[in-house]
C-alpha cells in the first residue's frame, strides 16, 4: 500500500476548476514532486493534501485512512504536516520557542496535567526542549535559537518554517515551493535539507515551480497544468516528455534543468 | 515513525524550577501587600476598603480577559458574563434559599457553560468583528435580563444575603483578596504551561498553528470559557457585596473598562490585569477630589499612558532599566 | 403602515450619515473609531450650545459642529493615531486607542455639559399628512438635510480628487503613498470627514429627541450593528446596513416594547455573523 493515494481530486471555485481529476500515489520513503506551470492549481492541490480545503470530488488517502473533509490539525496529527509559503512562522516567539510549541503533538500528559505540573508534564518539557533544540541543530539554525523570529534574516526563517513542521513529527512532509526565491547557492543548501530530512526516514511531497531543483532530488514527479494532470514519471522521463516540455514553452529554457 | 533522536544534549535549564522562582518574585509581595498591608493601612476606612474590595473582584474579571487577549481576540462580553453570575448567585441564594458558597461555583460555571455554547462559534470571528460582536453580546444580555423583568420576571434580585461566615467589611476584602491571589497563581500557572505555549501561538498565526496539529477551535474555546468562568464568579461576588443586582450592573463600559484594565496593565503580564484594575480604580477615585473635572483628567489620563506606555504600565519597569 | 415606513426613512437617512462616517474612517485608516457616537453626541451638544445658549440661527450650530468635530477627528489621528500607527506592536492598540477616545471626548462632554438631556425646539414646525402618515415638517427638514448630505459625500469620494485619494488609499496603502499622494494629509482629511460627518448627524438628531453626554456608547453600537450588517470598510455596505437597521427599527418599536426589539436586533445579528461574517456586501476574509 501506498503511503499516500490521491484519488480523482477535484476542486472548483464557483464554475472555475482549479484541480481537475488529479490521481497519483507516493510511496514510503520517496521524495515526490508536483510541478506545473504559474496558474497550474498546485496551490490548490497543497491545500487539499493538506486538508487546509475539502475537495468538489475525490479524496486523499493517508495510509490507507482517508484525510479528505478531517480538520487540518487531525490531519496533522496523522503525520501529515504541510510547510506555508514565504516565512510562516511564530513572529514574537524565539526560534526555540517556535519548534518547542509546534512539539504539542509530542504530548503525553492530558491538559489538566500539564496545568497541575505533573512529573510527568515535566518530564515531558525538558524531552521537548532537547528535541527542539536538536531540529535547529539539524537544519542549521542552533547558532540563533534564541533570537526572537521576527529579528532573523529572511534567509533563515524558510528553515525555521521547516523545524516547525519537523517538530511536529510529520510522516509526509508537504513543503510549499521550498526553493521560491532562493538563489543557486541557497537552492543547493535547502535540497541537502530536504534529503536529510527524508534520510531521517520522512516522506517528503513538495510543490515546487523551480524545475532545476526537483529534477535533481525528486525520485517521482507528477506534472499539472491548468488543473490536470499532464505526466508523472521519474525525472528523466519527464525532462523528455513532449506533453511537459509544450506545458513549459514560453518559459524559461533553463527551468526545464537543462 | 520517525522519532527525533536526541543525542547533543543541549544545556537546558528545568523550566519548572525557574519558573517557581519567578513567580514567588511577584507572588509573595502581591500576597503581602493585599493580605497584610491592606488591611493594616484600610483597616479603619470603611470607604476605601469597599474600594480595594471592588477593585479585587474587578481584576479578577479582568484576570479572564487578560486570557482571551492571550488568543488574539478583544472581548468586549465579560460584563455580560459578570451580570449572568451576579444573577446566578443572585436567584439561586434567595429564591433556592442556597448558601453562598454553594451558588458562588455554579455562577461561574453557569457562565462558563453560557461562555462555552457562544463562544464556540463566535470565536471563528478576529480582530474588530469579535471585538464588535462581543460588544454586542454584552447588551444583548442585559437586554435579556430587562425584558424578564418587563415580562413580570425578575428583573432584579435584591436583598441578597451576605456569605455565611463573612461578618464584616473587612472580612468580604480577605475573601475577594483571596479570590484574586488564587485567580492570579491559576492564570500565572496556565499561562507558563504548555497550554499558554498554545495560546501564544494562535494569537500569532492560526493557520500555522493548525498545522501542526493544534486543534485551534477548542483551545481558543478553552481560553474564552475560562474567562467567562472568572466573570462569572467576579459578578457573583460582586452581587452579594452589593447584596442586589440590576440589568445595568454591568453594561458595555464596563465590559470595555475590564478590557482597558488588561490593556493598560501590560498584556504581556499576568500581573497587568491586575495593575491595571487597581490604578485605574484608584485613580478615579483620587480624582472625585477635583469634583466636576474628574471625569475629564481621567480621560486624558488613560490617553497619556495609551500614548507614553504603549505596553502598559508594567512596561515602566522595561523602561527605567529594570529586570525582565 | 405609511407610518412606519415614513419613520423608518427617517431613521435610515440619519443612520446612514453615522455609517458613513464610520466606514470612511475605517476604510481609511483601519481604525474601528469607537468614539464615533462620542462624536455624534458632541455634535449635538454644540448645537444645543450654539442655539439655546448662544442665541444663533440653527445652520450656524449645525456648520460648527461640523466644524468642531472635524477638527477634534483631524486632532484625534494627527496626534494620536498615526503616532500610536507607527509605534505599536500589536493590532489591538489602535481599536484600544479608539476606545481611549470614546472615554476622553464623553468625559469632556460630561465635564463641560454636564450629565443632563439638552434638546432644542425643532427648527420648522408643521405636519404634512403623506397617506395616513404624519410626518413633521422639522424631521422631513432632517430627512432632507440627510440625503442632500450623503449624496454630496457619495458626490465626492466618487469624482473629487482627494476623495479619489481616500479612495486608493483604502485599497492600497502602500501603492497610494508610491503614486506620490500625500497619504498623511489625505488620512487627516478623511478622519475629519468622517467625524464631521457624526457631529452632523448630532447635530440634526438634537431636533428630533435630544442629546446627552452618555449616549455615545448606545449611538457606536448602532453603527457597529449597520457596518457588521452592511460589512465593514464598504460604502454600499454602510448604506445598506443603515437602511437596514432603520427600517427594522422602526417596525419593531412599532410591534414590540423597545428593548425586545434591540434584544432580537442582537440576536438576529450574531446569528447572521455566524452565516456571513464579512456582513453582506463585504469581501471574505481571514
Amino acid at each position: 500500500m501506498s503511503l499516500l493515494e490521491v484519488e480523482g481530486l477535484t476542486k472548483q471555485f464557483g464554475g472555475l476548476t482549479a484541480v481537475n481529476d488529479v490521481s497519483f500515489v507516493v510511496e514510503q520513503g520517496q521524495i515526490c514532486s508536483v510541478i506545473g506551470p504559474n496558474g497550474a492549481g498546485k496551490s490548490t492541490l497543497f491545500k487539499l493534501i493538506s486538508s487546509f480545503l475539502a475537495p468538489t470530488a475525490g479524496r486523499v488517502r493517508f495510509d490507507g485512512r482517508q484525510v479528505s473533509g478531517l480538520k487540518p490539525h487531525r490531519v496533522a496529527r496523522m503525520g501529515v504536516v504541510r510547510t506555508f509559503q514565504e516565512t510562516t512562522v511564530f513572529k514574537e516567539m524565539t526560534a526555540l520557542e517556535n519548534v518547542v510549541v509546534a512539539h504539542q503533538l509530542g504530548l503525553t500528559a492530558g491538559p489538566f496535567g500539564i496545568f497541575a505540573g505533573s512529573r510527568r508534564a515535566r518530564a515531558d518539557t525538558l524531552r521537548i526542549r532537547d528535541s527542539a533544540a536538536e531540529i535547529l541543530d539539524y537544519l542549521g539554525l542552533g547558532h540563533v535559537k534564541d533570537e526572537t523570529a521576527v529579528n532573523l534574516p529572511h534567509g533563515y526563517l524558510r528553515g525555521l518554517g521547516i523545524a516547525i513542521a519537523m517538530a511536529a513529527r510529520p510522516r509526509l512532509l508537504l513543503l510549499d515551493e521550498p526553493f521560491a526565491g532562493m538563489n543557486p547557492d541557497e537552492t543547493d543548501r535547502a535540497m541537502e535539507m530536504v534529503q536529510g530530512i527524508r534520510a531521517r526516514g520522512i516522506t517528503v511531497l513538495l510543490v515546487e515551480h523551480d524545475m532545476r531543483a526537483v529534477m535533481r532530488i525528486s525520485d517521482w514527479i507528477v506534472v499539472i497544468s491548468f488543473g490536470s494532470k499532464i505526466a508523472e514519471g521519474k525525472p528523466e522521463a519527464i525532462r523528455a516528455d513532449e506533453a511537459v516540455i509544450a506545458a513549459y514553452l514560453g518559459e524559461d529554457d533553463a527551468e526545464l534543468g537543462h | 515513525m520517525a522519532q527525533i533522536d536526541t543525542s547533543p544534549p543541549a544545556v537546558v535549564q528545568p523550566p519548572a524550577r525557574s519558573g517557581a522562582g519567578r513567580f514567588l518574585l511577584v507572588f509573595a509581595p502581591l500576597a503581602a501587600l493585599l493580605l497584610i498591608g491592606v488591611p493594616l493601612f484600610l483597616g479603619g476606612m470603611p470607604y476605601w476598603l469597599n474600594v480595594v474590595t471592588n477593585a479585587c473582584l474587578l481584576s479578577f474579571g479582568s484576570l479572564g480577559v487578560w486570557l482571551t487577549f492571550s488568543i488574539g481576540r478583544v472581548n468586549i462580553a465579560q460584563g455580560a458574563f459578570a451580570l449572568i453570575g451576579g444573577y446566578t448567585v443572585g436567584l439561586l441564594t434567595t429564591a433556592l434559599g442556597l448558601s453562598f458558597w454553594v451558588a458562588l461555583p455554579l455562577a461561574g460555571l453557569f457562565a462558563a457553560v453560557i461562555g462555552f455554547v457562544i463562544g464556540w462559534p463566535l470565536l471563528r470571528l478576529r480582530g474588530i468583528y469579535f471585538a464588535m460582536v462581543t460588544l454586542s453580546l454584552t447588551e444583548a444580555v442585559r437586554l435579556v435580563f430587562l425584558n424578564i423583568g418587563n415580562l413580570g420576571g425578575a428583573g432584579s434580585v435584591t436583598n441578597i444575603p451576605t456569605p455565611p461566615g463573612i461578618a464584616s467589611p473587612m472580612d468580604f476584602y480577605l475573601f475577594a483578596a483571596v479570590l484574586l491571589l488564587v485567580g492570579y497563581a491559576g492564570i500565572w500557572r496556565l499561562q507558563e504551561s504548555r497550554i499558554g505555549g498554545v495560546f501564544r501561538s494562535m494569537r500569532q498565526n492560526e493557520e500555522l498553528a493548525a498545522s501542526i496539529g493544534i486543534d485551534v477551535a477548542l483551545y481558543r474555546a478553552m481560553a474564552f470559557t475560562i474567562c467567562c468562568f472568572m466573570g462569572g464568579i467576579a459578578g457573583g461576588a460582586f452581587a452579594s457585596l452589593q447584596q442586589n443586582v440590576y440589568p445595568q450592573t454591568y453594561t458595555v463600559s464596563d465590559s470595555i473598562n475590564f478590557m482597558l484594565y488588561c490593556f493598560l496593565g501590560g498584556l504581556e503580564f499576568v500581573l497587568g490585569p491586575i495593575v491595571g484594575t487597581f490604578a485605574l480604580v484608584i485613580a478615579f477615585e483620587l480624582l472625585r477630589a477635583i469634583q466636576e473635572y474628574q471625569a475629564l483628567l481621567y480621560g486624558i489620563l488613560m490617553i497619556v499612558v495609551m500614548l507614553f506606555l504603549p505596553n502598559g504600565l508594567l512596561s515602566l519597569r522595561r523602561l527605567l532599566g529594570g529586570r525582565e | 403602515m405609511e407610518q412606519i415606513l415614513v419613520n423608518g426613512a427617517i431613521l435610515a437617512a440619519n443612520y446612514a450619515l453615522i455609517a458613513l462616517g464610520i466606514t470612511l474612517i475605517f476604510s481609511i485608516m483601519n481604525v474601528l473609531n469607537f468614539a464615533h457616537g462620542q462624536m455624534f453626541m458632541f455634535g449635538g451638544l454644540i448645537v444645543y450650545w450654539t442655539v439655546a445658549q448662544l442665541g444663533l440661527p440653527y445652520a450656524v450650530g449645525l456648520a460648527m459642529a461640523a466644524v468642531a468635530v472635524g477638527l477634534i477627528g483631524m486632532a484625534f489621528e494627527v496626534f494620536f493615531f498615526r503616532r500610536v500607527m507607527r509605534d505599536s506592536t500589536r493590532e489591538e492598540n489602535t481599536m484600544l486607542l479608539a476606545v481611549g477616545t470614546a472615554l476622553l471626548l464623553e468625559n469632556a462632554a460630561l465635564s463641560l455639559f454636564g450629565e443632563k438631556q439638552r434638546g432644542i425646539p425643532p427648527i420648522v414646525t408643521g405636519v404634512y399628512r403623506i397617506g395616513d402618515a404624519f410626518l413633521p415638517a422639522n424631521r422631513a427638514l432632517v430627512f432632507g438635510i440627510s440625503l442632500v448630505l450623503i449624496v454630496a459625500i457619495l458626490l465626492f469620494v466618487t469624482y473629487s480628487k482627494t476623495g479619489r485619494a481616500m479612495r486608493a488609499l483604502a485599497q492600497d496603502r502602500t501603492a497610494t503613498l508610491l503614486m506620490g499622494v500625500d497619504t498623511a494629509r489625505i488620512s487627516t482629511l478623511g478622519f475629519g470627514l468622517g467625524a464631521a460627518l457624526a457631529g452632523i448627524a448630532g447635530g440634526l438628531l438634537i431636533t428630533v429627541s435630544g442629546v446627552n453626554a452618555g449616549i455615545g456608547t448606545a449611538i457606536s453600537t448602532k453603527a457597529f450593528i449597520m457596518i457588521m450588517i452592511g460589512g465593514a470598510g464598504v460604502v454600499s455596505g454602510a448604506l445598506l446596513g443603515a437602511v437596514a437597521l432603520g427600517f427594522i427599527e422602526a417596525f419593531g418599536y412599532a410591534y414590540l416594547p423597545g428593548s425586545l426589539t434591540y434584544l432580537m436586533i442582537f440576536v438576529a445579528l450574531i446569528l447572521f455573523l455566524l452565516i456571513r461574517p464579512q456582513g453582506i456586501m463585504g469581501k471574505p476574509w481571514g
